[in-house]
């Protein structure tokens, strides 16, 4: 379903004004987006879903702290990759991350190679990329989930933050070369 | 080398690589660089990673039935339907499970292994008066193995030493939420189904998956004189699961030995 920002917002207008039937039309248009950037995050369709779940509540909760005249979309993926760092924070004090095992037989087919061998290497490679993302700084990390995570735009990036795309272009830079850093003191993986 | 490129020449080039922008023998200089220097191999590998599936193709992915929860659970969770201006709030009594799974495979795991050690505890005791419940428990412990395959979890076989109900959840692959639900229900809810130690149990259980608002949960129950069943079926109601969803008896038996 692609349904333009203006039109989303207007929504969002609307519930933050009392409308509950904005809600459930927000929920309809915007919970496969979340639930893709969820997965990406765990690589847990179950965390997924809970996390998805969870920024839903905290948009009900806060929806009068939202802006009517930015947009909804922006506002509500940033509620909702908060909700996911911190998930990621909370498996790094447990030295626990989600991406297990398990989580390799839940992937559904399009995303599989269909090669057990393969999406249990998948599955590692993730474990070790997310627990890695634990040694850049908060801005480093930051722009990186946007950019390489979350594929968004670097120019776009920048704006939202406020900051020069050169700014964004070298925080990316130090923060791709401390990942690789750290994934190799992890060992051979490929 | 010829066509080769340095380090920041491969960087600038991988973004281009992500957009899709490369050409096949520019992605070959890649690749030739890629070959001898570890770092941006690792580069290389993070970009394949995350680009392969893409956002848009997990996007496209996504389980539809996955999807279709998300709505209902959300209005059980906000309280939905009281109409007030300003949006909704949710009511104090819920719980923002961070993993219902987790949590119902440590109510469900404490629960089974309480209740029927009791019962063998019991059963010595007032043979008769507990017959017939201890026939629908087995009853319920014999759907449970005859549902399972021929080959043992093997994580979970080293567990089962001699006693009979971890044998059978031992060789149980899954159980399913209405069937716990099942036997609670078939119980008088005065009935204890867990001893103070074993609700002590419930409660280190519950440490595991690290989350508050499962503490939280537990904290409302007055475990120092055990859990009953009422108690139980309320408390499995409350994390509000699908009915037929299954969790892994070899991830609860797992989750009891770490506790
Ligand atoms: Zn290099």
């Amino acid at each position: 379903m692609r349904v333009n920002d203006r039109e989303i917002s207007a929504l969002a207008l609307a519930f933050q004004r009392g409308d509950q039937g904005s809600l459930k039309k927000l929920v309809a248009i915007l919970t496969r987006p979340l639930l893709a950037r969820a997965y990406r995050y765990t690589g847990d369709w179950d965390w997924a879903r809970d996390l998805t779940q969870e920024t839903w509540v905290k948009v009900n909760d806060r929806i009068q702290r939202y802006d009517p005249s930015k947009s909804f979309r922006a506002w509500l993926f940033t509620v909702h990759r908060n909700g996911c760092l911190d998930h990621l924070r909370r498996s790094w004090l447990r030295r626990e991350v989600s991406a297990d095992v398990d989580a390799i037989d839940r992937m559904p087919a399009p995303l599989g190679s269909g090669n057990p061998e393969i999406e249990l290497e998948r599955g590692e490679f993730h474990r070790r990329l997310v627990e890695a993302l634990s040694t850049l700084s908060e801005s480093q990390r930051l722009i990186f989930v946007r950019v390489a995570m979350e594929q968004e735009e670097q120019l776009e990036v920048a704006r939202d933050l406020g900051i020069s795309p050169t700014t964004v272009r070298t925080t990316l830079h130090f923060a791709r070369r401390k990942l690789a850093q750290k994934l190799r003191s992890m060992g051979e993986i490929f | 080398m010829k066509n080769d490129i340095d380090c920041r020449a491969f960087e600038e080039q991988l973004d281009a690589l992500t957009s899709g922008e490369l050409a096949q023998s520019e992605i070959e200089v890649l690749r030739a660089h890629a070959s001898y220097c570890a770092d941006c191999a690792v580069q290389l590998r993070i970009n394949e990673h995350l680009s392969k599936p893409s956002l848009r193709e997990i996007e496209a992915a996504v389980p539809e039935e996955l999807a279709r929860t998300v709505w209902p659970r959300l209005q059980g969770a906000i309280g939905f339907g009281v109409r007030r201006r300003g949006g909704v709030r949710r009511p104090s009594r819920f719980w923002a499970f961070q993993r219902p799974a987790l949590a119902a495979a440590s109510l469900l795991l404490a629960v089974s292994c309480g209740l029927l050690l009791r019962e063998v505890i019991d059963l010595r005791r007032r043979e008769s008066a507990l017959l017939q419940q201890v026939a629908d428990q087995e009853r319920w412990l014999a759907g449970m193995e005859a549902r399972t395959g021929a080959a043992p979890v093997a994580r979970t076989a080293g567990l089962a030493a001699s006693q009979s109900w971890q044998r059978a959840l031992a060789r149980s692959e899954s159980v399913t939420v209405s069937e716990l639900g099942r036997l609670l229900a078939s119980l008088s809810p005065r009935t204890t189904v867990l001893d103070s130690e074993s609700a002590g149990r419930l409660a280190r259980a519950a440490l595991f998956p690290g989350t508050s608002a499962w503490k939280r949960v537990v904290a409302d129950l007055h475990l120092d004189d055990g859990l009953q069943a009422g108690e139980a079926l309320e408390l499995l109601q409350a994390i509000d699961l699908e009915p037929d969803r299954s969790i892994s008896t070899a991830r609860f038996l797992d989750l009891f030995v770490r506790s």
